[in-house]
């Protein structure tokens, strides 16, 4: 293709060349010619008559200076006429016509002349200053020239940049090519320059890649970490099941065995459910989220549970605003922070849902009077599975705030967990609504 | 009742046709999506339990066939897709349930029956009294009464009892609670609803639990009292 492409460049840039050249050669011949000849007709009527010559080439080179003439006998003698003497040099430019230097007033200049033999052997040189149709010719040449080494040096560079180009596409599709072929994610494409549309296409090709990798990783890290994380629960089923070979099948035991698997599937469906939100999967559930409503009705749900407790559960949430987000995921973001609040606070406490909103942003805070978390486990808790100290005695798989980060993330919102001193302040800061 | 089960895993198929027959439902199952088609629309059925992935015609095209020819029937379906997403697309296609696979077999009978019940409710006339035992529900005048004196309740207890006294007689599962009730898709970290039920309890004086009872492991039912 780049060959091609370039021949026919260099074919029309040659065709261009030799028009400019020949029409510029030719015309410059044809014009200087014909006025040689009307002159040359002129005096042919007029001669061989000397005197009549004489007189009529007198007036006419008072009238154009551009025209010279020399009458001479057969011999070559001069006998009139503005040139004294023929020049030794003398070129022949075309068939029968002439070309020498004379000199002028300008000095030297350059005259084309053609010669008229008359019956009696006498002849006329008729000549005719070219020197300015000669220099405009010699621009035109060299501008012709210029023009085709500007030609050249685009078919050139159109060589190179076509040539480049295709060979940079055969190497990115080549790339792609071993990529499909190995499954290999972590090739790149390479990257020669930073300027060019070429480069810049390897370079998001390279991005595409790396999320596509990404993603992978991120998938095969879920499936290893599910794969572990219910292993171990799997092993104590089994042996818990295997247990019953030996001793007697009771009621109570069949319901432990049930709720032991309940508790897997629902890590399981846990599990699940966090990735499929991390995977950040298109989620046609995105809509207007109403807060305070839902804050509202997130307290409603754990009123009577903090009531059991004698928790007071305090809300501010005013005319809390809108947000954009899944309402469901929103929902279960704050009954989880909620269900945590109410799950650590002591008994006769306090729990605050306020809502901090100036035209910027947008934060809810849920503020406990409970144990905190302690700045070490500040980065973990947000981990699958990972409990603190002060929670493994209490119920949960785990996977509360795991699930909370993801929603968040989804949302773009960050969570924040703070020291109250005593207790913990979870601040939820939503991006501002568009 | 008459239940029409579409399902093309064999075991599953006949786990849920046994329970079902075990709590005196008839059942008739069909393997794959045609077949299943092809018997909704010859026989009359009361719940149809469709499963989303099926061999030759799925879930999802068969349940919008039906509607599409005026079939008013309730309908359950099951998958192993359980994102919100997925619930979603099956609800638009025409199921009025969605249960995600794994499941409790009570869980689906829960569900089974009372969409059988919906149907035949939306048949009769119905009633803006509801009443079980001595216990009397206006929902009109959004009163409550039990042995003729007025209970206050909150708008969410009102809801939550009313919710359980549509489907009288019959198990109310948690999440059926969560989903009827709270209007949220969420998954409850700890067991909130019971500690909603026992505030109603106590509200409606159900000291003994003799008019909410629990079934363990399971849910809730309200009954009169025998």
């Amino acid at each position: 293709m780049a060959l091609l492409f370039t021949v026919l460049l260099a074919v029309s840039a040659a065709l261009l060349g030799y028009f400019l050249f020949d029409f510029g050669k030719r015309d410059f011949l044809r014009e200087t010619e014909a006025a040689i000849d009307i002159e040359i007709s002129i005096v042919s009527d007029l001669g061989p008559d000397p005197e009549e010559l004489a007189r009529y080439i007198q007036r006419r080179s008072k009238d154009d200076q551009s025209v010279r003439f020399r009458y001479e006998n057969a011999t070559g003698a001069w006998i009139g006429g503005t040139i004294d003497r023929l020049p030794p040099a003398i070129q022949i430019i075309a068939e029968g016509i002439l070309g020498f230097t004379l000199e002028t007033h300008q000095g030297p200049q350059t005259f084309a002349a053609k010669i008229h033999t008359f019956a009696d052997g006498s002849r006329i040189v008729v000549a005719r200053n070219v020197h300015e149709l000669i220099a405009s010719h010699d621009r035109f040449q060299s501008l012709s020239w210029l023009i085709l080494l500007l030609m050249l040096l685009v078919v050139l560079v159109s060589f190179g940049i076509s040539y480049f180009v295709v060979s940079r596409i055969n190497r990115i599709a080549a790339a792609a090519q071993n990529i499909v072929k190995t499954g290999d994610l972590s090739t790149r494409l390479s990257i020669d320059s930073r300027w060019d549309d070429l480069s810049n296409l390897a370079g998001v090709l390279n991005i595409f890649l790396e999320k596509i990798e990404e993603s992978m990783a991120s998938v095969r890290e879920i499936s290893n970490n599910i794969a572990h994380d219910l292993r171990t629960p799997l092993t104590a089923l089994r042996s818990d099941i295997e247990a019953l070979k030996t001793a007697p099948v009771t009621d109570e035991k069949i319901d432990a065995l049930l709720a032991e698997t309940d508790r897997i599937l629902s890590v399981f469906q846990a599990l699940l459910r966090i990735a499929n939100i991390q995977k950040g999967r298109r989620n046609s559930q995105i809509g207007d989220v109403q807060l305070t409503d839902l804050l509202r009705d997130v307290c409603d749900l754990y009123e009577p549970v903090a009531e059991a407790k004698d928790i007071q559960l305090d809300i501010a949430v005013g005319s809390a605003g809108v947000v954009r987000g899944d309402r469901d995921l929103i929902f279960q973001l704050f009954a989880n922070i909620l269900d945590n609040a109410v799950k650590f606070s002591p008994n006769q406490s306090a729990i605050r849902v306020q809502v901090l909103s100036d035209d910027r942003q947008l934060a809810v805070v849920i503020e406990d009077q409970g144990p905190g978390i302690p700045e070490t486990d500040k980065g973990n808790v947000f981990k699958h599975f990972y409990r603190g100290d002060q929670s493994r005695s209490t119920p949960g798989h785990g996977l509360g705030l795991s699930l909370v980060r993801a929603i968040a993330e989804l949302h773009q919102a960050k969570i924040v967990l703070e020291d109250r001193d005593p207790g913990l302040r979870v601040r939820v800061t939503f991006q501002p609504y568009q | 009742m008459k239940i029409l089960l579409i399902e093309d895993d064999p075991k599953i198929r006949a786990y849920i046709q046994k329970g079902l027959k075990e709590a005196a439902h008839a059942v008739d199952v069909a393997e794959d999506g045609e077949a299943g088609l092809h018997l909704a629309t010859t026989e009359k059925y009361d719940v149809l339990i469709i499963d989303r992935m099926l061999p030759k015609l799925d879930g999802l095209s068969v349940i919008r066939t039906l509607r599409g020819s005026g079939l008013q029937t309730g309908v359950l379906i099951l998958s192993a897709l359980g994102d919100v997403d997925d619930r979603v697309t099956g609800l638009r296609a025409g199921g009025d349930d969605y249960l995600t696979k794994p499941f409790a077999f009570i869980e689906l009978l829960a569900r089974v029956e009372a969409l059988g019940k919906r149907a035949t409710a939306s048949n009769v006339q119905s009633s803006t009294l509801l009443k079980v035992s001595d216990l009397e529900m206006d929902l009109l005048a959004r009163k409550v009464r039990r042995k003729g004196i007025v209970i206050e309740l909150q708008a969410r207890e009102f809801r939550l009892l009313e919710y359980l006294l549509k489907f009288k007689g019959q198990l109310v599962t948690r999440t059926m609670l969560l989903e009827g009730v709270w209007d949220y898709h969420f998954d409850p970290q700890t067991s909130v609803i019971d500690v909603h039920i026992s505030r109603l309890r106590k509200k409606l004086g159900d000291s003994g639990n003799t008019l909410i009872k629990t079934v363990r492991g399971a849910g809730y039912i309200i009954d009169d009292v025998p």
